[in-house]
């Protein structure tokens, strides 16, 4: 199967990115070099393309007894909001050896968004089999429509705040969080991680529909001059969101 | 030292120094002129709130010089004068002033002869404050880049929330955010000045502070120094953020706070407000009240304890509260010589301070006013004269006191016009003279000077009472233990006992001082007090606010609005007291009965571009954006899509596709998924087609109605499995139709779920009769028309990429439509160019579309139809199944199938080489009668001529019927065509 691109291919080259095959996605490895974009994260903000993740939807008014029943070995994040680390996702549950890590974010009562390592989908609207459907909810591989950046660093919550009407703080609920909001007026879904699961540092998931990605990517950007933004490529160390990535 | 230009001059400033500091400092004492008058004005608040010190400062119009910091190399100019401050030639109007009344404009140009119009650009010419010059891009220092606007570079929005937002950096809201930060409250605190701690900065006092408040450590201390260790207490809270330099102006819904500061406008939403927002002071009203150097008493306390100046040499200091014995003591410490202290009481609330000033041999006279002011330019002397028991000046008794700056301590406001934007009202308080805060809302809390009080021990214990029962009625705090929930709930029992026990003494003491009220100074028997300045923005005197309410404009805001009086750049913070207190004398009715004007936001002006923040226009990308770019297309803005419009010419992609082979991104297509068991029900209640018996591998078309038989949408919906389909939109509709489909399964609880996958897939239509030769290089799927007929789909791998192939044919060839995931984009669309090349294959933009759909009459739903168009009108009943048991817009539609339609869509086709364009006006035969408009005209390479679509009156719907188009002023012929231009069979498309 050819490569594949996300949406910031052409950011990222203008960038000078070193780009390597990654689970069959295009991505930069790194643009200057990875230790101090790195350091530049820990120290202000950075941003990183993360397009590549695999994307699951499960909507309906049964996703908790869909999960239950489908991905027994998930950790089902109940409350709006709340997201939630498996680590041990069980090879049944998703009919893929690649597939052993799952964040499930869930963003509303009928809503959750599982986000995982990228998939082979050997189909435009299906993956793997995961197109499933039962009464009472869905499953939708949402991986291609969706492009994902993560914004990580101590400033990552002033830059956002530029661009988000809603309180990104999240101090209530401790752990990571997920929220819908508009973001430069796109609406997106954001999911915050601290300390230990995404390096010690704050760091932002933010995922919007592929078509918006570039000027997502230049808003935040822009948004982020003032605090010395700078990209970073799948070579720094550890990943901001823990070990989501198999690379 | 900084170096900055003012009208071309060189000066120089401290640093620290704001623009009117450094220009007093070097002996600019004439700031501006007046609006209506061109009068000479000099500094007056020193603190942003008057309009006498705007200026232009790099080309960016009406800069409050006395608050904004001198930059090195800043260029400052004066305004609304010529040619220069000293010497303004509009002055004259100042001389032929009682020829311009109140209402001058409505009574004068109402009627001929003097038309409003004729001589309304020299009106605008002299009047109007500032101009925006072209350099204003330099007032940023960036300037415009990578082509984008100056705006979208220079101004920002920036959203903040908090549990407890409060408004003013004075010592109440300080003590209100430190309480409420102790209580474990995220706290917002909002300044408008560079620094916390409001008056306690420049009054220049020593404090004397009650134990009991438990702040008595810092009696005896200078109050600049417990201003900084205030100030820092606050900004070490890690739970505290302070903005300064910031100006809320504006609460809207949901507790949602506007911030401007600097060209940032910033969104603050807090559970809890606090408002700590003060008052201020306000001249009184005598004759000249308006010339240089008469300042309110506080900016001179600015002057001489913020920025070192002493404004002048001999001093006359007017008052009427006890802060006026502050600014003597301030002027006398500072060197100033102090000519006499004049007070409209008869006692003073500080007779200790009053002793001091006495015993400095400073003349001093209690129950005295002034009553004018002389100089020119300059202030020279003030007559001042003895007040009766009705605040009345009393005849014969006028002194003359020699001076070059008078201070004025002529009464306060309080700063309520945010306060009363949360719905909290205001009521006047005739001991206090001032509107104080009653009836607040829920989450509102109020504290300091804004409650009409002026006493620091107070300030600081209502703070602490606003502060603690804002963070105790939090709603997150209600889980915190028992223990701590008593311990607060005692504290603020203590705090509010205190306040009380304060206030009532503070009452008292009012009582014992309290004088008339000589606030607009009146002098029985004589009209001659000319030129007492209510309102400084506007230019209205005290007898405009008479002769209008005589005029019948006796209500405050009818007043308001005739006279202009509180509609100038001060938003009403000198004049609203002083208008208000004429107003109620002359109608004679009480302040209270008169009220108060509404206030609005914005309380202070802001600029347009912080309002309209950064330019935020989203823009779609097609996954094969660039390559479109990098084949030279012309770009075209569809929505907030980018399409290809064309590449070389309409002739040679129209050729390539008619004759060989061509490609088009159809990326930007609407796409839904719609899966479940009653996916087919729902489509058929939405649309006016049957979609359950299609087979499944089968493509239908749809038009989506709504409930009055309107089209909404159409597009192809095609069965992929039993309970699957996959769904296309036109561009731009896609979220609609989404929230339409989910709206009715969910209002039918119908097992279906939605999803748009438009982003997640890309799509190329590839079509002409060299389509299939193309595509079958690239894949094993069937494409013979037998095995994949027109209108059937499969699934299957084009080029090593997973697809759905449609066969479908918009452009009228045969062709199919493949929709891909996005991020194959780029390899997908080259693959096809390469596999193309040997028969010829040419990428089409928009524009070649639009001309090879138009030939095949394929309506463009919103362009072909419009907000009344039915399918009949659209020439489309066959797409209405009225066996259907219901559908939305079935009633509406099997009414409208009964009427004769009003308008019909037909084609057309025009004479000779006569050119129609989309929205042309369509007329009868004998240009009689206007019978209906064209929707969609191109020149059609087929028909060798220009062919359209028009919706027209029912009797035209017929073959060969003559109408004539209105193009250019001029009617040209056309003839109605009912079958498509090209293939009217639709061979083609089938082959
Ligand atoms: S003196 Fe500057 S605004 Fe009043």
């Amino acid at each position: 199967m050819p490569s594949r691109r996300t949406a910031l291919h052409r950011r990222h080259a203008e960038l000078g990115a070193k780009l390597a095959d990654l689970d069959g996605w295009i991505l930069p490895r790194f643009y200057r070099g990875a230790e101090d974009e790195f350091k530049n994260v820990l120290r202000s903000v950075g941003i990183c393309d993360i397009s590549h993740y695999g994307k699951v939807d499960v909507k309906g008014t049964e996703v908790d007894k869909f999960m239950e029943k489908n991905l027994s070995s998930v950790v089902i994040p109940r409350k709006a909001g709340e997201v939630k680390l498996s680590s041990q996702v069980s090879e049944r549950d998703v009919r893929s050896k690649r597939f052993s890590l799952i964040y499930a974010c869930r963003l509303t009562k009928e809503h959750a968004l599982l986000l995982t390592q990228p998939f082979k989908s050997t189909s435009a609207l299906d993956v793997e089999g995961m197109l499933k459907l039962e009464d009472g909810a869905n499953l939708t591989n949402v991986s291609s429509i969706l492009a994902g950046f993560t914004v990580g660093g101590p400033s990552s919550e002033a830059v956002l705040r530029k661009l988000v009407q809603v309180d990104l703080s999240g101090r209530e609920t401790g752990g990571p969080f997920c929220l819908e909001a508009g973001l430069a007026k796109v609406h997106s879904t954001i999911v915050r991680f601290d300390g230990k699961s995404s390096g010690g540092t704050t760091a932002f998931d933010v995922y919007c529909g592929r078509d918006y990605a570039e000027y997502v990517w230049d808003a935040i950007i822009e948004a982020g001059h003032e605090y010395g933004i700078a990209p970073f490529g799948l070579d720094s160390p550890d990943r901001l969101g823990g070990s989501r990535s198999s690379g | 030292m900084l170096n900055f230009e003012f009208n071309g001059r060189r000066m120089s400033a401290f640093e620290g120094d704001t623009i009117a500091s450094a220009l007093y400092a070097s002996g600019v004492r004439i700031f501006s002129r007046s609006f209506k008058y061109h009068r000479p004005r000099g500094l007056l608040c020193v603190s942003g709130r008057c309009p006498n010190c705007l200026m232009s400062v790099d080309g960016v119009p009406n800069v409050k010089a006395c608050t904004e910091r001198v930059r090195a190399g800043m260029k400052v100019k004066s305004q609304n004068c010529w040619p220069s401050l000293e010497h303004d030639i509009f002055s004259v109007i100042d001389k032929i002033g009682r020829f311009l009344p109140v209402g001058f404009y409505y009574k004068t140009f109402i009627n001929p002869p003097i038309e409003w119009s004729r001589v309304e650009w020299i009106i605008r010419r002299l009047t109007g404050l500032g101009d925006i010059e072209e350099e204003i891009a330099s007032a940023t220092g960036k300037g415009p880049k990578d082509g984008r606007s100056i705006h979208s570079s220079s101004f920002e929005h920036l959203n903040l929330q908090a549990d407890v937002a409060v408004i003013g950096g004075g010592p109440s809201g300080i003590f209100a955010a430190l309480e409420a930060g102790n209580a474990g409250a995220r706290v917002v605190l909002v300044d408008d000045q560079p620094a916390l701690g409001g008056h306690l900065r420049y009054s220049g006092e020593t404090l004397s502070i009650d134990v009991a408040t438990g702040e008595g450590a810092y009696s005896g201390l200078k109050s600049s120094a417990v201003a900084s260790t205030l100030e820092k207490a606050v900004r070490d809270r890690p739970n505290m953020t302070v903005l300064d330099n910031s100006t809320a102006f504006g609460i809207y819904e949901s507790n949602l706070i506007g911030i401007v500061r600097g060209n940032s406008v910033i969104r603050l939403r807090a559970e809890q407000l606090v408002f700590a927002t003060g008052a201020h002071e306000f001249p009184s009203v005598f004759q000249n009240n308006d010339l240089p150097e008469v300042f309110l008493g506080r900016g001179i306390q600015r002057l001489v304890n913020l920025y070192g100046v002493i404004p002048g040499k001999r001093a006359v200091v007017v008052s009427n509260n006890d802060s006026g014995l502050g600014v003597a003591r301030t002027l006398m410490d500072a060197g100033v010589k102090l000519e006499a202290y004049i007070d409209s009481r008869k006692a003073v609330g500080a007779p200790e301070t009053l002793a001091e000033i006495e015993d400095a041999k400073v003349q001093t006279f209690l129950g005295w006013a002034v009553k004018e002011a002389r100089g020119s330019k300059h202030v020279s002397s003030v007559v001042i004269c003895e007040v009766d028991n009705e605040g009345e000046l009393v005849h014969g008794t006028e002194r003359v006191v020699s001076c070059d700056l008078v201070s004025l301590s002529t009464g306060f406001e309080t700063e309520a016009w945010l306060l009363n934007q949360t719905g909290s009202r205001t009521i006047y308080d005739e001991l206090l003279r001032e509107f104080i805060p009653r009836e607040l809302k829920p989450t509102v809390y109020v504290c300091g000077d804004l409650t009409g009080i002026h006493d620091l021990n107070i300030a600081i214990m209502q703070g602490k009472v606003a502060g603690l029962s804002a963070a105790v009625n939090l709603p997150a705090m209600e889980r915190s233990s028992e223990l701590k929930v008593e311990y607060q709930r005692k504290s603020l029992e203590t705090y509010s006992r205190l306040v009380s026990q304060y206030e009532g003494k503070y009452r008292e003491g009012m009582k014992r001082t309290r004088g008339p009220d000589v606030l607009v100074v009146e002098y029985p028997g004589s009209d001659k007090m000319r030129k007492r300045f209510v309102c400084v923005c506007e230019d209205v005197v005290a007898k405009d606010i008479s002769l209008a309410t005589f005029e019948g404009f006796d209500d405050i805001e009818t007043l308001k609005r005739y006279s202009t009086v509180t509609m100038g750049p001060c938003q009403g913070k000198m004049c609203s007291m002083p208008s208000l207190h004429l107003c109620s004398r002359v109608t004679g009715r009480s302040i209270a009965q008169t009220g108060r004007t509404v206030s609005r936001p914005p309380y202070v002006p802001v600029a347009m571009g912080a309002l309209a923040g950064a330019e935020l226009h989203p823009v779609k990308l097609t996954g094969i954006h660039y390559k479109h770019i990098e084949l030279g297309a012309r770009i075209m803005d569809m929505g907030e899509w980018k399409r290809p419009h064309v590449y070389t010419s309409v002739e040679e992609e129209y050729k390539a596709v008619r004759e060989s082979v061509g490609v088009i991104d159809v990326s930007t297509l609407g796409r839904l998924d719609v899966k479940g068991r009653d996916a087919g029900k729902l489509l058929d209640f939405v649309y006016t087609h049957i979609f359950s018996t299609l087979k499944v591998g089968k493509s239908r078309y749809g038009v989506i109605c709504d409930d009055a038989g309107i089209v909404l949408d159409d597009g192809t919906v095609t069965r992929l499995s039993e309970t699957h389909y996959f769904i296309t939109t036109t561009t731009g509709n896609v979220e609609f139709v989404e929230e339409w489909l989910v709206w009715w399964a969910t209002a039918l609880r119908l097992d279906a779920y939605i999803t748009n996958v438009t982003a997640g897939l890309g799509a190329v239509n590839v079509a002409g009769p060299k389509a299939r030769d193309l595509l079958q290089k690239l894949t094993t799927v069937d494409l013979s028309s037998g095995a994949f007929p027109y209108m059937s789909s499969a699934e299957g791998e084009v080029a090593g990429v997973p697809c759905i192939l449609l066969r479908i044919g918009f452009v009228g060839e045969t062709g199919w439509e493949i929709h891909f995931p996005a991020e194959f984009g780029e390899y997908f669309w080259d693959t096809l160019l390469e596999a193309g090349k040997e028969f010829g294959v040419k990428p089409f933009g928009v524009e070649t579309q639009r001309v090879l759909r138009l030939e095949k009459k394929h309506v463009i739903v919103g362009q072909d139809t419009d907000a009344l168009s039915n399918p009949f009108e659209a020439d489309m009943a066959w797409t209405v199944k009225f066996e259907k048991e219901d559908f939305v817009g079935k009633a509406a539609l099997v009414a409208a199938e009964k009427k004769e339609p009003e308008r019909m869509l037909v084609g057309f086709v025009m004479k000779d080489s006569m050119v129609a364009h989309d929205g042309d006006q369509v007329f009868s035969q004998d240009g009689s009668r206007h019978v209906g408009f064209v929707t969609s005209s191109k020149f059609s390479p087929k028909v060798g001529r220009c062919v359209g679509m028009a919706l027209v009156t029912p009797e035209h719907y017929k073959e060969g019927s003559l109408i004539r188009v209105k193009s250019d002023d001029a009617l040209n012929g056309a003839e109605v065509t009912l079958a498509p231009f090209y293939d009217p069979e639709g061979k083609r498309l089938r082959a």
